[in-house]
C-alpha cells in the first residue's frame, strides 16, 4: 500500500514536471508579454530594457535553467502585471476556488445522488421520467449559456440575486448551481444505473425474500454496492469540476483560480500562467489518487499494485 | 421511452445538419452583413424571424450559419482525434513494451490537466481561428481514443481464436483488419458520437471566453460572448444562439446514447 | 475499513468550511447615503498599491486617492497648480526647483519634506524597483535629485527638459513617506500603502475590492465622503446590475445602448462627460499597400461617414474630431473636417488610379477595449462596401493586436485608442515617426524635422505655432480616418453627487453623499 501510494507520488511529479516543460517551451513560442503591460507611449529602447532586465533576451535554455530551478522551490517568478510573486496570487485564490468547487460537489451529492436511487427504485414512474428528462437536459446544456440566462432572469429581470463577485450567501447560489448542473446530470444518471444494476442481482432478491423491509434493501445492500462506480466518476468528474471552475467564474467575476488563469493567459502574464498549471495538475493528480485510494477501501477485493 | 429519446436524437441531429446544409436557403440574410438602421430588432419584426443584432444583422441567419460552423468543427475534431488517437492506441496495444508505456505516460499527462483549460491554454499560445481550434481540441481530445482502442486490443489479442489464427502464422496486418478492426470500430464510432457533443460545447465555451473563433464569424460561442454586453437590451442575443447549441448538444447525446446501447452496451466512457 | 457515505460527506463539508467563512451581508444603499460611504464599479482592478511603480492609468486614478501629487492640474485647462509643492521655478536649462509646502503629514504621521521627495523619485529610477517610471518618458531624464533644506528640493536633468512640469502634475509624481519606504520596505508599504492623501487605506482583496477611509487629518480639509470602496467587476451588464440594485453607487463605463435603461431606473442618472482620449482608424503606409498613396487616405476620410457612425453606433455618444489632436488637448489647433463625399472619394480613387470596386482591404480591431470598438469596425466595413470596396474585418484578442501593431502586421488600416491625450507631443511624436513602437504612419521628412523642433521649444508662443503647422500637415496627409474623442459615461446613484472629469478620473475627494 505505501509503496503503491510512494511510485504514485512519484509519478505524479513526473507527470507535473512534464506538463510545466511542455507549457513553458509552448509560451515561449507565443507573443511578446511585455508589451502588454507597459504603458503604451513607452519608447521602444525602453521596452527592450524592461525586457532584458527581466531575462526574456538570455538563451531559451537559460530561461528553462532559470524556470526549474525557482520552480523546485516554488518560486515561479514575479507575476508581469502584478509585480508580486506568482505563485502567491495563486494560492490566494484557492479558498475562492474550494468554497465553489466544495459547495458544486455538496449541491451534487445532496441532490443528484437522491434523485438517481429514487429514479431506479420507482422506475418508470413519473418521477423517474421527470428525472431522466431533467437530467438529459442537464449535460446537454453547456454551463456558460445556463450562467447567462441565470443572470438575465435573477439578476437583471427579477433582481434577486448579484451577478457576480462574493461576499454572502447570495452570491454563491448561481455559480454553484451552474457549477453543478452538468456534474449532477452525470452523477444522476450514473447512480440510477448502478442501483438498477445492484438492485437485479441475487443477493437482493435473497434479501428481499428473507423479509427484510425495502428501507433496509435499499439502504444497506444496495448503496453500499452501487457506491464504487458513484465514487470512481465523482473522483474523476472533480477534477473536471476545476474546468468548470474555470467558466463558471469567468461568467460570475468569482475571484478564483481559474478565473485568474483565464485572465492570466490574456495578458500573457506567464509565470501566474505556470504557477496555475503546476497547481492545477497537482490538484488534479491528487485527487485522481485519492479517488484510487477510496476505490480500495471501498472494495477491498480490489488490490492496489 | 427509449424509443422516444432515439428518434430526438435523430430528429434534432438531423435538424442541425439540415441547418448546416440548407443555411443560404433557408434564409435571404447574408449573416455578416451589417444595416445599423435595424440594429437590436426584437425577434418577430418584419423580415427578420429572430430579430437582430447590434449591427442589424439578421439572428436568425447567424444561428443559423453558427450551425454549419458547430458541425463543422465537431466532424473535423472527431476525425482527426479518432484517427490519430485510434493509431496511437493501435500502436500502443500491438507493441506493448515500450511505445504502450510512453503512450500511457503522456495520456497521464494531458489527463492531469482539464480538457477545456488545456485546449485553451493551447489557443491563447498558438493563436485564435478556426484551424487552430480545431487543432488545439484534437490535441486535447484524442486520449480517450487512444485509450479505448489500446485496451480493446489488448482484450481481443487475448481471445483464443486470434491466438490460435497468430500461431498459425496470419500475418500482423491481416491480424489487423481481419480481427481487430472489426471489434474496435463500433467503440470508436460510439466514443466519436460522445465526443462530439463536447467538443461542440467546448469549442463554444472557448470562443465565449475569447480563446477561439472570433467576430464577426458567426460561431455560438462569439455571439453568446458578444451578447453579454447587450443582456439590457437585447434578452434574445443570448437566447437564441445557447439554445441552438444545447438542443444540437441534445441531439447528438441522445443519438450516442443510442449508438451505444446498440452497438457496444458495455462500453462506458 | 467500512465505507461509508457520511465520512464522504462530512469530509467535503470540511473542505468546504475551511475554504473560508460566508463575509457579512452587503450594507445597502440607503444606509451608504448616512453614513457618506460611496461604493464605485469599475472594470479592473489596481496592479500595485505602490506610487511610482507601474504606469497604469486605472492603478494610479485609485492611488491618488491615497498618496498626494507634487503639482495638481486645473480641471479645466489642465495647467500646472500648487499641491505638496507650492511654487516652482526654473533654475537653469537643467535644474528646476521646488518649494514644498509645510506642515503636510503621512498617513503614519511622518512629515512630508523634500526628502520624500527624493526617496520617491530615487525609489522610480532604481533599477531593483522595476519601475516603468525609470524610463525616458517619466523620470528617466533625471540625474539627481537635491535636497536643499526641508522644504526646498531641486530636480537635476541629464538635458534640457520641458515637460518636467507635466511629469510633476500627473500621476508621475505621487509621494511616498522616505522613512517608512526605507525602514519597511516597498514590499511592506504595497501591503499596507502610507500616503499624504484625503482618504488612507483599510484594505485590497484582490479581483474583489479595495477600501478606503476618509483621512480627517486632511492638508486641504477632510472629503465629504468617508469610506471609499473600489469594486472591480470585468462585466458592463454584471456593473450594471450591481447599479440598478444598489450593490455600487458610480458605474463607469455606461455603454450607449444601456444609457436609456440606467435612466429609465429611477435608481440612477447617466453622468457624461467629453474625454481626452480619442479614437481613430490608422491608415498604415509603413508596409506596402494602397495606403502609401496620400490620395487614398484622403479618399478614405471622405468615403467614411464618421457623423452616421457616432450617430448610429455610438448613438451620439463621441466627439467628432477633424485632426489628430482634440479640444482638451493643450496643444490643439482647429482643423477642417473631411466632408463625407463618396463622389470626391471616387475622383481621389481615380486620381491615385484604382478602382474601389476591385478593392480588398484588412481592417484590424481590438475587442472590447473601446466603446464598441469591434462594431464600429464592422460599421466602417459596411460603409466602404457601399463604395464596392471589399473590406476584411479582423478582431483581435488585445495583446495581439498590440503585437500586431509593433511589428507591422496588421492590415491595412487598425483601430486604435490613443489616452488621456492631453499634450500635443505625447500623441503626435509616438504616432507619426515610423521608428515608434505603435505607429502606423512615419518616413514623411518633412513631418520628421518639424516633430523634432517642436519637442524642443521653450518658448509658449513658438509652442503653439509649431504644433499648428504639425497639425495642420498631419491634416492633409491624412494618416488616419480621424474619428472622435471618446465620451466618458457614468451611471452615478441619486444620492451621490459628482460630476465626471475629461482627465477620466474618478476623484472622490470632489464628491459629496446628501443623505434622503
Amino acid at each position: 500500500m505505501r509503496a503503491y501510494v510512494l511510485s504514485r507520488l512519484a509519478q505524479t511529479a513526473l507527470v507535473v514536471f512534464l506538463s510545466l516543460t511542455a507549457v513553458f517551451a509552448m509560451v515561449r513560442l507565443s507573443g511578446d508579454p511585455v508589451l502588454l503591460f507597459m504603458p503604451m507611449d513607452i519608447q521602444a529602447k525602453d521596452v527592450n530594457e524592461f525586457r532584458a532586465r527581466l531575462g526574456f533576451n538570455d538563451p531559451l535554455a537559460v530561461q528553462y535553467a532559470r524556470f526549474v530551478g525557482g520552480a523546485v522551490r516554488g518560486d515561479f517568478g514575479e507575476s508581469l502585471r502584478y509585480q508580486r510573486d506568482a505563485l502567491g496570487l495563486v494560492l490566494e485564490r484557492l479558498p475562492a476556488t474550494f468554497l465553489l468547487a466544495g459547495t458544486a460537489l455538496l449541491l451534487t451529492l445532496f441532490v443528484a445522488v437522491p434523485l438517481g436511487i429514487v429514479s431506479a427504485v420507482r422506475r418508470n414512474t413519473l418521477l423517474d421520467h421527470v428525472g431522466t428528462v431533467a437530467t438529459v437536459l442537464g449535460q446537454a446544456t453547456p454551463g456558460f449559456w445556463l450562467g447567462l440566462m441565470l443572470i438575465y432572469l435573477f439578476s437583471v429581470q427579477l433582481r434577486w440575486l448579484p451577478t457576480g463577485g462574493t461576499g454572502t450567501v447570495a452570491h454563491l447560489i448561481m455559480p454553484s448551481v451552474v457549477l453543478a448542473a452538468f456534474f449532477s446530470a452525470r452523477i444522476a444518471r450514473l447512480t440510477r444505473s448502478a442501483v438498477l444494476e445492484v438492485l437485479g442481482e441475487e443477493y437482493i432478491l435473497t434479501a428481499r425474500a428473507k423479509g427484510l423491509g425495502e428501507g433496509r434493501v435499499i439502504g444497506k445492500h444496495t448503496l453500499r454496492n452501487s457506491a464504487i462506480p458513484i465514487v470512481t466518476l465523482a473522483g474523476l468528474e472533480a477534477g473536471q469540476i476545476l474546468g468548470g471552475a474555470v467558466i463558471t467564474e469567468t461568467i460570475f467575476a468569482w475571484p478564483g483560480l481559474g478565473r485568474l488563469t483565464v485572465q492570466a493567459l490574456l495578458n500573457r502574464d506567464f509565470p501566474v500562467v505556470l504557477a496555475a498549471v503546476f497547481f492545477i495538475s497537482v490538484m488534479y493528480t491528487l485527487v485522481n489518487l485519492v479517488v484510487d485510494l477510496l476505490y480500495g477501501w471501498l472494495d477491498p477485493r480490489i488490490r492496489l499494485r | 421511452m427509449k424509443d422516444l429519446k432515439a428518434w430526438l436524437g435523430i430528429g434534432l441531429t438531423a435538424a442541425a445538419i439540415g441547418a448546416a446544409v440548407l443555411a443560404p436557403w433557408l434564409v435571404p440574410h447574408d449573416p455578416m452583413q451589417a444595416d445599423f438602421v435595424q440594429s437590436l430588432r426584437p425577434p418577430g419584426s418584419p423580415g427578420h424571424l429572430l430579430g437582430t443584432d447590434q449591427l442589424g444583422r439578421d439572428l436568425l441567419a447567424r444561428v443559423l450559419y453558427g450551425a454549419r460552423l458547430a458541425l463543422f468543427i465537431g466532424v473535423c475534431t472527431v476525425l482527426l482525434t479518432a484517427l490519430f488517437g485510434g493509431l496511437l492506441g493501435l500502436v500502443a496495444g500491438f507493441v506493448e513494451r515500450w511505445p504502450s508505456a510512453v503512450l500511457m505516460r503522456i495520456a497521464d499527462v494531458q489527463l492531469s490537466f482539464p480538457f477545456i483549460l488545456l485546449a485553451m491554454t493551447i489557443n491563447a499560445i498558438v493563436g485564435l481561428g478556426l484551424q487552430n481550434i480545431i487543432l488545439s481540441l484534437s490535441a486535447a481530445g484524442w486520449v480517450v481514443y487512444a485509450r479505448v482502442v489500446r485496451g480493446e486490443v489488448l482484450s481481443v489479442k487475448q481471445r483464443d481464436y486470434v491466438q490460435a489464427a497468430a500461431a498459425l502464422g496470419m500475418s500482423r496486418s491481416r491480424l489487423l483488419f481481419r480481427h481487430v478492426l472489426p471489434n474496435v470500430a463500433p467503440s470508436i464510432i460510439v466514443v466519436a458520437s460522445l465526443q462530439f457533443s463536447s467538443f461542440i460545447v467546448a469549442e463554444a465555451a472557448i470562443s465565449f471566453l475569447g480563446f477561439g473563433i472570433q467576430p464577426p464569424t458567426p460561431a455560438w460561442g462569439s455571439m453568446l460572448s458578444e451578447s453579454r454586453d447587450f443582456l439590457y437590451v437585447a434578452w434574445w442575443l443570448a437566447a437564441f444562439p445557447g439554445a441552438a447549441l444545447a438542443l444540437t448538444a441534445l441531439g447528438v447525446n441522445l443519438l450516442g446514447d443510442w449508438l451505444r446501447d446498440t452497438l457496444d452496451p458495455k462500453l462506458r466512457v | 475499513m467500512r465505507p461509508s457515505r457520511s465520512a464522504l460527506v462530512g469530509s467535503l463539508l470540511a473542505v468546504s468550511l475551511l475554504a473560508g467563512p460566508v463575509a457579512a451581508p452587503p450594507v445597502q444603499a440607503q444606509d451608504r447615503a448616512r453614513t457618506k460611504e460611496v461604493v464605485i464599479g469599475l472594470g479592473a482592478e489596481p496592479r500595485t498599491m505602490l506610487a511610482v511603480t507601474i504606469v497604469d492609468w486605472t492603478t494610479n486614478n485609485m492611488l491618488e486617492h491615497i498618496y498626494d501629487r507634487l503639482l495638481d492640474r486645473d480641471p479645466k485647462t489642465f495647467k500646472p497648480k500648487p499641491m505638496l509643492a507650492e511654487s516652482w521655478r526654473i533654475v537653469n536649462d537643467t535644474t528646476w526647483e521646488f518649494k514644498l509646502r509645510k506642515g503636510v503629514k503621512f498617513h503614519n504621521g511622518e512629515p512630508f519634506t523634500a526628502r520624500s521627495v527624493k526617496a520617491t523619485i530615487d525609489h522610480a529610477l532604481d533599477p531593483a524597483s522595476k519601475s516603468h517610471f525609470a524610463a525616458a518618458a517619466y523620470w528617466g531624464l533625471v540625474k539627481e535629485v537635491q535636497v536643499v533644506d526641508d522644504h526646498t528640493v531641486r530636480f537635476l536633468t541629464k538635458q534640457p527638459w520641458p515637460n518636467l512640469i507635466d511629469s510633476a502634475s500627473l500621476t508621475n509624481a505621487l509621494m511616498m513617506p522616505a522613512k517608512a519606504l526605507k525602514d519597511l520596505g516597498p514590499a511592506k508599504l504595497n501591503e499596507k500603502p502610507i500616503g499624504t492623501g484625503p482618504f488612507r487605506f483599510v484594505e485590497w482583496k484582490r479581483d474583489e475590492r479595495l477600501v478606503l477611509e476618509r483621512n480627517t487629518d486632511y492638508w486641504q480639509g477632510p472629503a465629504d465622503v468617508s469610506r471609499v470602496t473600489f469594486r472591480f467587476i470585468p462585466e458592463f451588464s454584471s456593473r450594471m446590475a450591481a447599479l440598478l440594485s444598489g450593490e455600487i453607487d458610480i458605474m463607469k463605463d455606461v455603454p450607449p445602448h444601456a444609457v436609456e435603461a440606467v435612466e429609465r431606473s429611477g435608481r440612477a442618472r447617466l453622468r457624461a462627460t467629453v474625454s481626452s482620449r480619442i479614437n481613430y482608424l490608422a491608415l498604415v503606409n509603413l508596409k506596402p499597400g494602397p495606403m502609401q498613396d496620400a490620395r487614398v487616405r484622403r479618399a478614405m476620410n471622405h468615403a467614411v461617414d464618421v457623423e452616421e457612425l457616432i450617430k448610429q453606433v455610438l448613438k451620439g455618444r463621441a466627439t467628432r474630431m477633424c485632426g489628430p489632436l482634440a479640444p482638451t488637448n493643450v496643444d490643439y489647433a482647429p482643423a477642417e473636417c473631411y466632408k463625407h463625399d463618396p463622389a470626391r472619394a471616387q475622383a481621389l480613387f481615380k486620381e491615385a488610379g484604382i478602382d474601389p470596386t476591385k478593392l480588398s482591404l484588412t481592417l484590424d480591431t481590438p475587442s472590447g477595449r473601446y466603446p464598441l470598438d469591434k462594431d464600429v469596425s464592422l460599421a466602417i466595413a459596411a460603409q466602404l462596401q457601399r463604395l464596392g470596396i471589399k473590406v476584411n474585418v479582423v478582431v483581435n484578442e488585445w495583446g495581439t493586436h498590440l503585437d500586431k501593431i509593433k511589428n507591422r502586421n496588421t492590415g491595412d488600416m487598425f483601430f486604435l485608442g490613443w489616452g488621456p491625450a492631453l499634450h500635443g507631443q505625447g500623441t503626435i511624436q509616438p504616432l507619426f515617426l515610423h521608428d515608434q513602437t505603435y505607429s502606423s504612419y512615419g518616413n514623411n521628412p518633412v513631418l520628421n524635422e518639424r516633430i523634432a523642433r517642436a519637442s524642443t521649444l521653450l518658448d509658449p508662443r513658438a509652442r503653439a505655432e509649431a504644433y499648428a503647422e504639425l497639425q495642420r500637415l498631419v491634416r492633409d496627409e491624412a494618416p488616419w480616418v480621424f474619428l472622435w474623442q471618446q465620451h466618458d459615461l457614468y451611471g452615478v446613484a441619486g444620492h451621490v453627487e459628482w460630476t465626471p472629469r475629461a482627465d477620466e478620473k474618478v476623484w472622490m475627494y470632489e464628491a459629496r453623499v446628501a443623505a434622503r
